[in-house]
């Protein structure tokens, strides 16, 4: 992959559960080192475009292209390889409830890591992590021990544990106090610096978009198709159409506008 | 169109739906079976993915932990055998074959059954509402994303633990069933311990054994596999847990019937 190609391409990407669309039309590149966020109203499907993203769910039609594989035409290898290179943090952060923080962060790395790697250094690498993260103190808690903030950091420290090349982050702040979302935004633009890995966010959070966000797609849930491209900031400056220039400015849109989105 | 006519039609139609929707279960059976026999191969090979502790911590819940429960059904079970053949084998100055009645009942039968329907409402339902409740927290999703399959790391526990653990827990419940119609005939029919356990090791034979561990075998998959089936199958809210859970257990107790069934219709068939 050269250093102008995209690091994920998604190409014409038509969504649907059964015979219900969801999204269609749905194209945009996500370059290396940049955070690209999917934003939109609830409902419209952003986190079904996630899981196309990730694997959880084949589109109807169109492309997800990772460097020159797409992922979905790709064989079951191939597919393993690119998903090796994924770190995913879920909404509700997803933690094996049985294992503590340090053995979800370890699960990657025993089940895809280096072979070599001995499980004295797997475990030093998740204290690492959950340094990283804050959650030093917490290793050896289960995740009904603690916050759902810390869970979010920890599922944050697990996906990082392969040291991904693309990262996936649904809706990383929802749910946290306005400091813990500051400090998780934080983390998210050191991870791109340190990292270079692309990211791609799933939120609706205002503060957070505009704090993180490189590039971005805003999904709309009555025409069923993207409405907007760009940086949020210059969406915020730029973008005319009523729906997404509402949203942004955290206003009631005008009543023809808001019919049939939530 | 007449008003009875379309009611017609409408009830065809709801038929249809309902014989579809029972297809489509039926062919989400036959793949997650599909999956875990695949899954069996992969751990004769050497190459399946799955937590070993978490299967430890599974083999000793699903064994080790249902004793007390086996133990406290078996006794009364085998009392109560022991208790209604007495009733009426006493009228005929029959008493002493009680004994013969509680250890052929027990072991071909009762035994395999009774353990197994504890099972599906302990172990079966325990394994639905995990993995439902995975479901839920997107635990299973993230299984997907780490490339690990569900099944290698979920199921195949599980059902392995069930099925290996439910002949030996059947064993254990033959024992504690003979024990309980022992107590009654001891305390009830003044049948000497002897005359009692001698009658039972005539009464027995290889063929009870081996039919009572081979139903028990089939039984440990099955409510083991409905567990998993209907944990896998659950929607993401809470309300899908305790369905799941439902759903297992009856499919479990329904299934372990119906098994039974088919195995006295066989060892009928074969004389055995």
């Amino acid at each position: 992959m050269s250093a102008n190609t995209p690091a994920i391409v998604v190409h014409g990407l038509r969504m649907a559960y059964g015979s219900k669309l969801i999204q269609e039309e749905v194209s945009f590149e996500v370059a290396k080192g940049s955070v690209f966020i999917i934003m939109g109203g609830s409902g419209c499907g952003k986190s079904t475009l996630l899981k196309h993203l990730i694997g959880l769910m084949p589109p109807a039609a169109g492309q997800v292209l990772y460097g020159d594989h797409d992922y979905w035409l790709a064989d079951e290898a191939a597919r393993d390889a690119i998903r090796r290179r994924f770190g995913v943090l879920f909404q509700g952060a997803a933690l094996f409830s049985t294992m503590t923080l340090a053995e979800n962060v370890m699960l990657p790395m025993k089940l895809n890591g280096d072979r070599r790697q001995s499980a004295a250094e797997q475990r030093e690498r998740a204290e690492t992590l959950l340094e990283l993260v804050g959650l030093s103190a917490a290793a050896d808690l289960l995740p009904n021990e603690i916050s759902g903030g810390m869970k979010k950091r920890a599922g944050l420290a697990r996906a990082l544990a392969l040291e991904p090349e693309y990262l996936f982050l649904d809706e990383p702040s929802a749910g946290l106090d306005p400091i813990s979302s500051r400090k998780l935004d934080e983390l998210i633009l050191d991870l791109r610096e340190r990292t270079g890995a692309a990211v791609v966010v799933v939120t609706h959070e205002l503060p957070s978009l505009f704090a993180i966000g490189d590039d971005g797609i805003f999904l709309d849930a009555v025409s069923k198709r993207p409405i907007a491209r760009g940086a949020p900031k210059q969406l915020l400056e730029s973008c005319d159409h009523p729906f997404v220039h509402a949203f942004l400015r955290r206003e009631v849109p005008p009543e023809d506008v808001e019919d049939g989105r939530e | 169109m007449s008003h009875a006519r379309r009611e017609r039609i409408l009830a065809l139609a709801a038929l249809g739906r309902g014989v579809l929707a029972r297809l489509a279960v039926l062919r989400e059976v036959s793949t997650l079976l599909g999956e875990v026999i695949l899954a069996i191969g992969r751990l004769l090979r050497g190459k399946a993915r799955f937590d070993r502790a978490d299967a430890w911590a599974v083999v000793q819940a699903s064994g080790a932990g249902a004793l007390g429960v086996v133990s406290l059904v078996n006794l009364l079970v085998g009392a109560i055998l022991a208790f209604v053949g007495a009733v009426q084998l006493l009228k005929f100055g029959a008493g002493q074959f009680v004994a013969d009645l509680v250890s052929i009942a027990t072991v071909r039968e009762m035994a395999a059954v009774i353990t197994a329907v504890v099972l599906s409402g302990r172990t079966g339902a325990a394994f639905a509402a995990r993995i439902a409740t995975m479901q839920g927290n997107e635990e299973v999703d993230a299984l997907k994303t780490l490339g690990v399959s569900p099944v290698e790391f979920l199921v195949l526990p599980r059902v392995l633990a069930l099925t290996l653990m439910t002949p030996l827990l059947y064993a254990y419940a033959c024992a504690v069933g003979l024990l309980g119609g022992w107590a009654v005939s001891a305390g009830m029919l003044d049948l000497s311990s002897h005359l009692y356990w001698s009658r039972s090791a005539d009464a027995l034979a290889g063929t009870h054994f081996v039919l009572g561990a081979g139903k028990s075998l089939a039984f440990g998959f099955l409510v083991a596999f409905a567990g998993c089936f209907h944990g896998l199958r659950a929607g993401r809210n809470a309300a899908a847990v305790g369905e799941a859970t439902t759903r297992a257990v009856v499919s479990g107790i329904v299934g372990v019937i119906v098994i039974d069934a088919v195995f006295a219709l066989c060892a009928y068939a074969l004389d055995v």
